[in-house]
């Protein structure tokens, strides 16, 4: 009973922690009930999670900012970038160096634009970064046009399908990706002005942050990481099409408040939304073998979206109702400040 | 002031102004802080005081006048400005970030970081550690902010302000969630600070607090300075005197009319506080038909939230409301309303009006439903209602078509009136209806309250003038700390009386420790 509580206080602040034991658990019932299953078939899982990690990170950045800020453009940015990564690269790994920067840019104007419409314009983010994500996904349309054909950097290629020893790179990519992500979060000024910025913007401003410039960075943060993961991606399937970004809008999202970032900010873990990734790329896996169809893949993912949502914001209306009496109690017992009034 | 005092002036405001919203907050205000000494500013709800003080701490700009830092005009465009000029300031509101440590918050936007930009939280701590042990704050520097108690938290938010090493450090009401035993040591510490010549402005609404640590105190209403004195000086009665001032009002004669039976009735209203305590301590009073009742207390007395809950707006709140003698038990604002009580709020633009519509839209606001058939508005009804209200109240306006906040103070107010009366109430709680209009129109309002009486409206008003208590009221109600203090007829009610009630228990602390102060010194 003690250690059971202990583990609760302790998983309060661990939140990864759920989805952690999520992974176990269905990872087990699937060895248990499918022969398929092994730690190879596990490897593949992680090198799908692993794009959707590099994505959720920065999804995890714009959603730690607080008040509804969301990053809805990153679907197009992965698309977008994928087919500009083929028109610069073409193929070549002497233009590999071109390619990336070229990604990089991309992402830089697309969170910078997505900051101008949030940040210095005021439109809220939800509405901001759709609208973003339509205008990119007309220079996809255009780019298709222009594509000269399917060629990848074989470096590039070695890069997203390779394995050391048996592990994908991508993962290590992702795994090196998550831990720059909470040294950031934990150790450095810039995480604790996003995690004062997402809880309290008032108290912020008063304590001299400058709100605006933390939120941007952090739409800039998300988009680069979309535009990089879009490269890697095309380069993983040896290609792009259109359309090719689209599952990551919702799943990005879901690993963020599926690994126990609050979606209402301030709050962040990147080995949450590391785990959280593998969680759900497990689940569609799971449904793939079941022999569900892709329509009802996207329900399952929608219906556990909503389910850890309204866990979260239930978990919030009760916290707040119990620091309330308590601290009244408290004060009536104690003694508190009411204590003398009776004189 | 003479020239020994002068060059201690640390900081100076020189004719400074603010206007936001077309409202002017702070008007031509000369203010002086001294340094090693405690400046105390003191005025009503609304007087100004906090914008003065955002204005110094950088985090609001004057519209007008000069700062002078050291003899030297200077201007903040930001609260970090103003920090790196050596102004701190302990907010009001607390302005902690909840899942942080006490150390995080403390050391935010100034985090001690290695040469590779990682924080190094052991020294953060260790050093959050020592500030927290001079306010003998009983937390650890790495516990989360939001798990400690509000007083804790009001604790860390001092000892950040302190740990600025501020030259003039701004305190706006540090003591309204300490303990007795806590506001002691933070007392403690202001006379530490004072000794190392630290300027420190304090804001508060005790104002025994204010006499026992103040060493010059500056009065504030209606964003004028009404009064700058050393604290040795005064009493209680001149701060009094200087916030609540004395305008020549004209109040409507009274009438003989005799109130009737009994409208309504509370009976142990209570209503806890956040930080602890109760805001309405078990109040019980019943209010006779055509009778006024005023209910009067200094600010932070209970009694807009006494309306608040007689109106059910906390659902906490406990505490049993008769109608016409018939209990009332839905718990909701709207069928409150239905039942026969309306409420004009303190705050009219806020809560009173919906400034973009019209008058009339404004005034049948309420009471739509009354005007419907089927699912359409029956508009010549509406209109019919919304003429005869602007002629009953007799608001000046040309055409009810217009938006209600191009109307004046006052009959901004009349049109909030005018809403509720057409919700067909039997009982109206009106909470300081006289508050930011002209004298003009608040002898209408008055007047307005008379004849309201007289149709035989039971009306409860709320307010911390006491001319005006003393001069419309039939019966005077007195609060103190969430507590009814005092109950007087007109006829047997004298100043005295009520401002003693008022004072009853005021300021937890000092009931206690101000005899022991007294044989201190």
């Amino acid at each position: 009973m003690n250690a059971l509580s202990a583990f609760t206080f302790w998983a309060q602040k661990n939140r990864w922690i759920w989805a952690a034991i999520g992974v176990l658990l269905l990872w087990f019932d699937l060895s248990v009930v499918t022969n398929r299953f092994s730690l190879s078939s596990l490897s593949g899982i992680i090198l799908s999670a692993s794009f959707l990690t590099v994505v959720g990170i920065g999804q995890m950045f714009v959603v730690t900012t607080g008040r509804g800020n969301i990053d809805l453009s990153v679907a197009s940015v992965i698309t977008l970038s994928a087919f500009v990564a083929l028109l610069t690269i073409k193929g070549q790994d002497a233009n590999l160096a071109i390619g990336v920067a070229t990604a990089v840019l991309l992402g830089l104007a697309v969170g910078l634009l997505n900051s101008l419409l949030v940040v210095g314009l005021g439109i809220p983010a939800i509405i901001a970064t759709l609208a973003t994500g339509y205008v990119l996904a007309t220079a996809t349309l255009l780019s298709n046009k222009a594509i000269p054909g399917f060629a990848v950097s074989p470096a590039l290629k070695d890069l997203a399908t390779g394995r050391i020893s048996g592990v994908p790179i991508m993962a290590i990519i992702a795994i090196v990706g998550v831990a720059i992500a909470s040294f950031v979060l934990r150790y450095t000024v810039f995480g604790q002005l996003l995690s004062a910025v997402g809880q309290n913007r008032t108290a912020a401003r008063l304590a001299a942050i400058n709100n605006g410039r933390v939120i941007a960075a952090a739409f800039i943060i998300s988009s680069i990481l979309a535009s990089l993961d879009g490269l890697l991606l095309g380069a993983y399937i040896g290609g792009a099409f259109l359309e090719m970004g689209q599952p990551y809008l919702l799943q990005s999202i879901a690993a963020v408040v599926l690994g126990g970032t609050l979606i209402f900010g301030g709050s962040a873990t990147a080995l949450g939304t590391l785990f959280a990734s593998i969680l759900l790329i497990l689940i569609v896996t799971t449904m793939q073998i079941i022999g569900l169809p892709p329509g009802a893949q996207d329900i399952v993912q929608g219906i556990v979206v909503i389910f850890v949502l309204a866990l979260a914001g239930r978990q919030a209306l009760a916290r707040r109702a119990a620091v309330d009496p308590t601290d009244a109690a408290a004060a009536k017992t104690g003694p508190g400040a009411a204590a003398p009034l009776s004189k | 002031m003479n020239t020994v005092l002068s060059q201690d002036v640390i900081l100076k405001l020189e004719d400074v102004s603010k206007v936001s919203a077309g409202t002017v907050a702070v008007k031509q205000a000369n203010f002086e802080v001294r340094k090693g000494a405690v400046n105390v500013l003191v005025g009503e709800n609304g007087a100004g005081k906090s914008t003065l003080m955002k204005i110094i701490a950088g985090v609001e700009q004057p519209t007008a006048g000069r700062i002078l830092l050291d003899g030297n005009e200077v201007s903040f465009s930001s609260s970090g400005d103003a920090v790196n000029r050596g102004i701190g300031m302990v907010f009001q509101e607390l302005n902690l970030f909840g899942n942080m440590t006490v150390a995080e918050n403390i050391f935010a936007t100034r985090e001690i970081t290695n040469r590779f930009g990682k924080i190094d939280r052991k020294e953060q701590e260790r050093r959050a550690g020592e500030f927290l042990d001079r306010l003998e704050a009983g937390t650890r520097p790495d516990m989360l902010v939001e798990d400690l108690r509000i007083g804790q938290q009001q604790l860390v938010e001092i000892a950040k302000a302190v740990s600025l090493d501020a030259r003039i450090l701004i305190m706006d009401e540090p003591t309204s969630a300490l303990s007795a035993s806590e506001v002691e040591i933070l007392f403690k510490v202001i006379a530490d600070l004072k000794a190392r010549g630290v300027a420190i402005v304090y804001i508060s609404h005790r104002l025994e607090e204010l006499i026992r640590i103040g060493d010059y105190i500056t009065v504030l209403r209606d964003g004028r300075i009404t009064g700058q004195e050393e604290m040795r000086h005064v009493d209680t009665q001149w701060i009094v005197r200087q916030m609540i001032g004395s305008d020549a009002k004209d109040f409507a004669k009274a009438d003989d009319h005799v109130p009737g039976e009994e409208i309504f009735r509370a009976e142990d209203i209570c209503l806890p506080r956040a930080t602890g305590g109760l805001a309405v301590d078990h109040v019980s009073l019943s209010l006779r038909a055509g009778e006024i009742l005023g209910i009067y207390g200094l600010m932070g007395a209970g009694r807009s939230e006494l309306f608040d809950c007689i109106m059910g707006r906390h659902g906490h709140a406990s505490g049993k409301i008769f109608i016409d003698g018939k209990h009332i038990r839905e718990r909701d604002t709207t069928r409150r309303i239905r039942r026969g009580l309306a409420l004009i709020p303190e705050d009219r633009q806020r809560e009173g009006l919906v400034s973009i519509l019209s008058v009339a839209s404004n005034l049948t606001l309420a009471s739509l439903s009354r005007f419907v058939r089927l699912f359409h508005i029956r508009g010549g009804d509406e209109r019919q209602a919304v003429t005869e209200m602007v002629r009953e109240l007799s608001i000046k306006v040309a055409d009810p078509a217009q938006e209600v906040s191009s109307l004046s103070g006052g009959n901004q107010q009349k049109v909030v009136i005018g809403k509720a009366l057409l919700t067909g109430p039997k009982v109206l709680l009106m909470d300081e209806p006289s508050r930011g209009i002209d004298v003009g129109a608040k002898a209408d309002v008055f007047r307005t309250m008379r004849k309201l009486s007289r149709d035989g409206l039971g009306i409860l008003f709320a307010t911390s003038d006491l001319d005006e208590v003393m001069a419309l009221s039939d019966r005077i109600a007195v609060m103190s700390n969430g507590k009814l203090t005092g109950m007087f007829d007109r006829a047997e009610a004298t100043e005295a009386a009520i401002v003693a009630a008022s004072a009853l228990g005021h300021g937890p602390a000092l009931a206690r420790l101000a005899p022991e102060h007294g044989e201190q010194r």
